[in-house]
């Protein structure tokens, strides 16, 4: 497949520009400056790789209008295809489409397969730009060949750059004899942190002669512990023991003074009780004293209430005279009267009776008073209206009756004459004359002339009714009223008025007329009460007086004075009663009292002097003095009793005292005997002893808590160097540094065997694929020179070419003219084009004037080189020089000549 | 001898183990794991005083060195006085780290600590009241190379209602832990425990439910390996069996993680990945809730943020700044180590099956991957100046198929990148 035409639509300045057709080996572009020439070849390449885009040094050809756009038209036997990139993002968007044959979708990507831009770019597409970048690049040291050799291998990236800087990725970390390098610091880090840990156990080391004297300290510390206790043991039994003794012995003296004590206590209680004599006789009969002397204030109190019932008994006797005179009674009066109920209750009624008939009497009379002046008002009211009347006769009721009567005759004739009288208006006779028209007009309109007659006899007659009824009858009196007039004494001329006038006074006289004799009525029923009541209360009052006589009364005593002598004669009686139970009770007392007052004389007699006889008045007394007697006997038999009971208990701990002693002696000689000290041993040798055994305890104790003291000073600056953590930071430190220096380690064998992979690979690829290379760019090197350079070759790792004349000459290419290295760069792309391939197989080579350095003689070689690449490869080369387009034409057999000119502004 | 006993079960304490493989150079971080152990040990006597445990058995490695730090035995005195007063009981079998020839400073323990004898097992009895409970059967190293098998020197006395085995040993020969006092889980069952109080193994296990056979595992994971949950076992111990309670008293926890970084495209985009898991872990740091933890992470997977991990100085700064964002929660994480081991975004079959560079260069790699002496040669050609710098004690043998597979990846994410992008 070969490129056939370029055409830029809107690419740079070349806006519609087309190139072509290229010739499918050699074809030689010519034109003059501005002609378009590097345009074209960078066309190309952006073309199949992309566009240039933001921030890329290379220019962007951008058009002044719309967006970038340029194709390339390739053929080959099946049909021939466009590629066309458009702008967009990532470098434009590329697609491609048959303009003959069948679509090739994935065409870019066939054509450039195994092709990097980069690649194209110096090995494929290059100019006068790259030629000259190839010598500043030689000039700033970087190497060109290595650019080429990575080109050549597909990559992007040169190998010797990546393995160089893998190489010093692994160097940072570690260089054998390299210095401040990280290992190198992780390194020192670590044994300056190992450093200080071992000094810091040579420090804890010094440690170890406290640790070990505090383990010796501690194997003493038991045997000095036991040492002591044992001291303080004996010391402790001493100590006790001549605490016990003393205090047995104390004891001792205590109790033996406790004991002559309790002797002389005894001796007094003895003499004491010796001294007391007790009456017997009286201690004997005192059991029949007491109860004499408990009975005694009984009988002291019956005297006391015999004086007062006396006295009680003076009073009702008194009373009973008194009351009998108040009531006027004689004796058998007034055993009787009142002696039951009967006589109360009759005293009551009678006077309830009396007081209740008296008052029905009064009321009665007072009644028929105001009946009889009601009679008289209304007598007088009705001679007030019967007077105007004419009425004076002894029976105006009946007078009025019949004068009501005339008047009510009289009015019946006035109304008959009085309903015919004229109207001026008659409803009837209206209602029928309308009722006429009515039925005419609607005769007349249904032409119904029945209707219409009788509507016509309707209206006749309602006129004449009307008529009638205007004109009115003139009024007549009869013979009747006339005489009715006369009896009712009006006048003929009379009238309505002076009827109703009339009536109303007939009315009015006849109702009083009936209340008159009401009123007379009931004064004549009040009469008759008023006689009734005042026989009743004769009748009652001669019934009291009855009574009274049957009980002997005066028959004018009032019902209240019998009620006062009632009450009167009451008292009499309950006074006398009183009297005489008085007088019983005083009797009964009186002998209870002597009997008790003899009884007591006969027992006293013989322990007091008793007077004889034995009065009431002098019971208090004697009694008293019979029982101080008494009391006196038995304090003295129980002080007795109680100086028995105060000996038994001082004979019990005189007893007791005798038994603690003994004890206590025989404690005080156990002691001395538990320490040895037998016959003459005292106390005071213990003492001794004791002494002696609280300096050995104090000995050691002082040595004990020397050794305590040591251990715990030993122990407090041990803890104290142990508890800084310095070895453990540093342990954990030392953890960390190592932790570091193993990742050191790894990262630079990852990255030192990474490089060393890349140089095995590098050497492998030189070795099994270099060689063709170098051949076929030391044959081109040499057509170039003309024979000046026979051959090239480019030693491993030495990133060199080295180039050898015809005298076998060897010339490193950093030594070779600017115009002679040119030619061996070009004669090296010139052969790795030639020997890549199916790489790239398909695009066309693009040279931009790269000659222009070249000698003629060179230039001559350079054309024949390139024109026997052409044979196998497409070659566009674009110069302004016709000289060299000339030397092209002259060179290959296959060359077509495009001419081009410079681009209008 | 009767009635039901509750204990704690603890071991391997190891107090004031340095620890190993930690690179903590924050001063928060640094005090808590300075102070962890000694915490674990306060914790413990908490949790026997909370439980009102009957006493406290302890089954060896209290310390972890024969010459423990003063510090250290004056920590294990105060706590033990702590527990006296609470009248708990504390019985000790010493292991493999503090055998009984073990330099000590003598210090006096309080009245209630009981060291089981090392020339023969021993037989305490519990009492409560004046009136016996269980037998505690233990026996301690002398020497920390014990290799004799003293589990089938343990016999239970025929009246005990209770029996407690108390060993410091490696049941199983397991591997990757110290051949001491070797025994079977027959020689154990063999001795008619009721239960078996082990120590050694730093992971907690029940090695057998009847009768329960219990490694307690450690109090306080020492070192990176060490992850998830690290205390001890409440024990309530009666006729009809054992109730067992395991309760947490580490003071830092040891959490491992795998980000996968596939399908992130930047370093920004691993961050959050990074960030997620530091929440996870903060959140969820196994059975110790509300404890803070020290974490390492792989960042793994092929991803197209390997290049931008790869380049100098972006893991550290990355790591600088997921340690803040870590330190920042509460309990806080602190990211101990972030190894980048993703791959670049690259097919390696469809290079390798290329005839470029880039497939010579995965060849080589796979034909040194494929040799293992290739391989070691390669590596070690390599590793021998740089590991001869370093101290005996410090030296490792480098992983040399993992160096080549990140060296080969490194080396292709460099050449290929500008072409990828």
């Amino acid at each position: 497949m070969r490129l056939r035409r370029i055409e830029a639509v809107r690419y740079g300045r070349l806006a519609g520009a087309t190139l072509g057709d290229l010739s499918d080996h050699l074809t030689i572009v010519l034109g003059p400056n501005e002609a378009g020439k590097s345009t074209y070849t960078s066309l190309v390449r952006h073309v199949l790789f992309g566009y240039p885009t933001a921030g890329r040094k290379e220019s962007g050809y951008f058009p002044g209008g719309d967006g970038r756009l340029a194709r390339l038209v390739f053929e080959d036997g099946a049909g021939s295809w466009v590629v066309e990139r458009s702008e967009g993002p990532h470098g434009g968007v590329v697609r491609s489409r048959a303009l003959a044959g069948d679509e090739r979708p994935d065409l870019v990507d066939e054509l450039t397969q195994g092709v990097s831009a980069l690649a194209y770019r110096i090995v494929f597409g290059f100019g006068l730009d790259e030629m000259a970048a190839i010598e500043e690049q030689r000039a700033a040291g970087d190497d060109v060949l290595s650019r080429l050799y990575a080109a050549s291998a597909g990559l992007r990236v040169s190998p010797h750059e990546v393995r160089a800087a893998l190489e010093k990725d692994a160097g940072e970390v570690y260089t054998p004899g390299g210095r401040k390098r990280e290992l190198n610091t992780l390194l020192a880090d670590l044994r300056a942190t190992r450093a200080e840990e071992r000094a810091l156990k040579t420090q804890t080391e010094a440690y170890s002669t406290d640790r070990e004297r505090l383990a010796l300290l501690r194997e003493r510390l038991p045997e000095l512990r036991d040492s002591l206790e044992r001291s303080r043991s004996e010391l402790t039994a001493l100590a006790v023991a001549v605490d016990r003794g003393d205090e047995r012995l104390a004891a001792i003296d205590g109790q033996e003074e406790s004991l002559i004590g309790l002797r002389q206590e005894r001796r007094r209680l003895t003499e004491e009780l010796d001294a007391i004599e007790l009456d017997d006789a009286l201690l004997g009969a005192a059991p029949e004293l007491d109860a004499l002397l408990d009975e005694a204030p009984l009988f002291v109190e019956q005297a006391r209430e015999i004086v007062a019932s006396e006295a009680s008994l003076a009073r009702a006797s008194a009373r009973a005279g008194d009351a009998a005179g108040r009531s006027g009674l004689d004796d058998t009066a007034l055993t009787l009267f009142g002696d039951n109920h009967d006589d109360a209750s009759m005293v009551e009624e009678t006077r309830e009776a009396l007081q209740r008939l008296q008052l029905q009497a009064d009321n009665r009379e007072e009644s028929a008073a105001r009946a009889a002046a009601v009679a008289a008002q209304s007598r007088t009211a009705a001679e007030r209206l019967l007077l105007p009347l004419g009425i004076v006769s002894e029976d105006p009721a009946d007078t009025i009756a019949e004068r009501l009567a005339a008047l009510e005759a009289l009015e019946s004739s006035r109304a008959d004459v009085g309903g015919r009288a004229a109207r001026a208006f008659d409803i009837p006779s209206i209602i029928m004359l309308v009722s006429g028209v009515a039925a005419i007009g609607t005769g007349v309109y249904v032409r119904e002339w029945i209707t219409v007659g009788l509507g016509a006899v309707l209206v006749v007659a309602g006129l004449w009714f009307l008529l009638r009824a205007r004109a009115g009858v003139p009024a007549s009196l009869d013979g009747d009223a006339r005489a009715a007039l006369r009896v009712l004494g009006l006048e003929p001329d009379a009238g309505t008025l002076d009827l109703s006038r009339m009536r109303r006074s007939l009315e009015a006289a006849r109702i009083a007329v009936a209340s008159l004799e009401e009123a007379i009525a009931a004064h004549d029923e009040a009469e008759r009460d008023a006689a009734l009541a005042r026989g009743a209360l004769e009748t009652r009052s001669a019934l009291w007086r009855s009574w009274l006589k049957e009980r002997g009364l005066s028959p004018d005593l009032s019902p209240a004075g019998a009620a006062t002598a009632l009450v009167s004669a009451r008292e009499a009686r309950m006074a006398r009663q009183t009297e005489t139970e008085l007088r019983e009770d005083i009797a009964r007392r009186a002998s209870a009292l002597d009997g008790f007052l003899e009884r007591l004389a006969t027992a006293a007699t013989p322990f007091i002097e008793v007077p004889s006889p034995l009065l009431r008045d002098a019971l208090p007394t004697v009694a008293n003095r019979l029982r101080e007697r008494l009391t006196d006997a038995r304090a003295l038999a129980a002080r007795a009793e109680e100086l028995r009971r105060e000996i038994r208990p001082v004979d019990a701990r005189i007893a007791a005292e005798d038994e603690r002693l003994e004890k206590a002696r025989a404690d005080v000689r156990e002691i001395l005997e538990r320490f040895d000290l037998f016959e003459g041993g005292t106390l005071e040798d213990l003492r001794v002893r004791r002494r002696v055994a609280e300096r050995d305890e104090a000995d050691a104790a002082a040595a004990f808590e020397a050794l305590v003291g040591e251990i715990s000073a030993l122990e407090a600056r041990l803890e104290q160097g142990a508890r800084e953590q310095r070895s453990v930071e540093l342990s954990l430190t030392e953890s960390g540094l190592v932790e570091r220096v193993t990742d050191a380690i790894d990262r630079h064998l990852v990255a030192a065997c990474a490089a060393r992979l890349l140089a095995d690979a590098q050497q492998r690829y030189e070795r099994e694929r270099q060689p063709e290379v170098v051949r076929e760019a030391g044959r081109l090197f040499s057509t170039m020179t003309q024979g000046r350079y026979q051959s090239l070759t480019v030693p491993l790792d030495s990133g060199r070419i080295e180039a050898f004349d015809c005298q076998a000459a060897a010339r490193t290419s950093d030594l070779l003219s600017r115009g002679t290295a040119e030619q061996l760069y070009l004669a090296i792309r010139l052969g790795l084009i030639a020997r890549s391939g199916a790489v790239g197989s398909s695009l066309p080579v693009l040279m931009d004037d790269v000659l222009v350095n070249f000698d003629p003689e060179r230039r001559q070689g350079a054309a024949e080189a390139i024109a026997q690449l052409a044979d196998e490869r497409q070659v566009v080369f674009f110069t302004c020089h016709p000289e060299t387009a000339r030397v092209f034409m002259d060179a290959a057999d296959r060359c077509t000549l495009l001419e081009i000119g410079r681009i209008d502004a | 001898m009767s009635g039901s006993v509750r204990f704690v079960h603890a071991a391997d304490l190891h107090l004031d183990a340095p620890f190993k493989g930690v690179d903590a150079d924050d001063p928060r971080v640094r005090e808590a794991l300075i102070a962890a152990t000694i915490g674990a040990l306060d914790t413990l006597v908490d949790t026997c005083i909370e439980r009102r445990a009957d006493f406290l058995i302890l089954a060896g490695d209290v310390y972890n060195s024969m010459d423990a730090p003063l510090r250290t035995e004056f920590a294990f005195r105060d706590a033990c006085a702590r527990l006296d007063v609470a009248g708990i009981r504390v019985f000790v079998a010493r292991g493999n780290h503090d055998p009984a020839s073990s330099r000590s400073a003598g210090l006096a323990m309080p009245a209630n600590v009981h060291v089981f004898s090392a020339d023969a097992v021993e037989r305490v009895v519990f009492e409560r009241d004046g009136r016996p409970v269980c037998a505690l059967y233990g026996r301690s190293f002398r020497t920390a190379a014990e290799t004799a098998n003293l589990a089938v020197s343990y016999v239970r006395d025929p009246d005990d209602g209770l029996a407690i085995g108390v060993l410091h040993t490696n049941v199983g020969d397991r591997p990757g832990h110290g051949p001491y006092a070797p025994c079977s889980l027959d020689d154990l069952r063999a001795a008619h425990m009721d239960y078996w109080a082990l120590g050694h193994i730093h992971k907690p296990e029940v090695l057998s439910e009847d009768p329960p056979i219990v490694y307690s595992g450690c109090t306080q994971g020492l070192h990176p390996g060490e992850t998830g949950d690290r205390g001890c076992t409440v024990v309530t111990l009666d006729r009809h069996g054992a109730t067992l309670e395991r309760v947490s008293t580490a003071r830092v926890v040891w959490a491992t993680s795998t980000v996968s970084a596939a399908g992130l495209d930047d370093v920004d985009a691993v961050r959050s990945a990074l960030l997620a898991e530091v929440d996870r872990v903060a959140r969820d740091p196994g059975a110790t809730p509300g404890t803070p933890v020290v974490l390492r992470v792989d960042l793994t997977g092929r991803s197209g943020a390997h290049a931008a991990l790869a380049r100098p100085k972006a893991l550290d700064d990355l790591l600088a700044d997921i340690r803040g964002a870590g330190l920042s929660r509460d309990p806080w994480v602190w990211v101990d180590r972030l190894r980048d081991r993703t791959m670049p975004a690259i097919d390696l079959d469809l290079v390798r099956s290329g005839s470029d560079f880039a497939a010579d260069l995965v060849s080589l790699a796979d034909s040194l991957l494929a040799d293992p002496d290739a391989l070691g040669s390669y590596v070690g050609a390599l590793a021998q100046p740089i590991l001869g710098t370093l101290d005996s004690k410090d030296l490792f043998e480098p992983d040399a198929r993992d160096i080549i597979e990140r060296a080969r990846d490194l080396a292709l994410d460099r050449l290929m990148a500008e072409e990828r992008r």
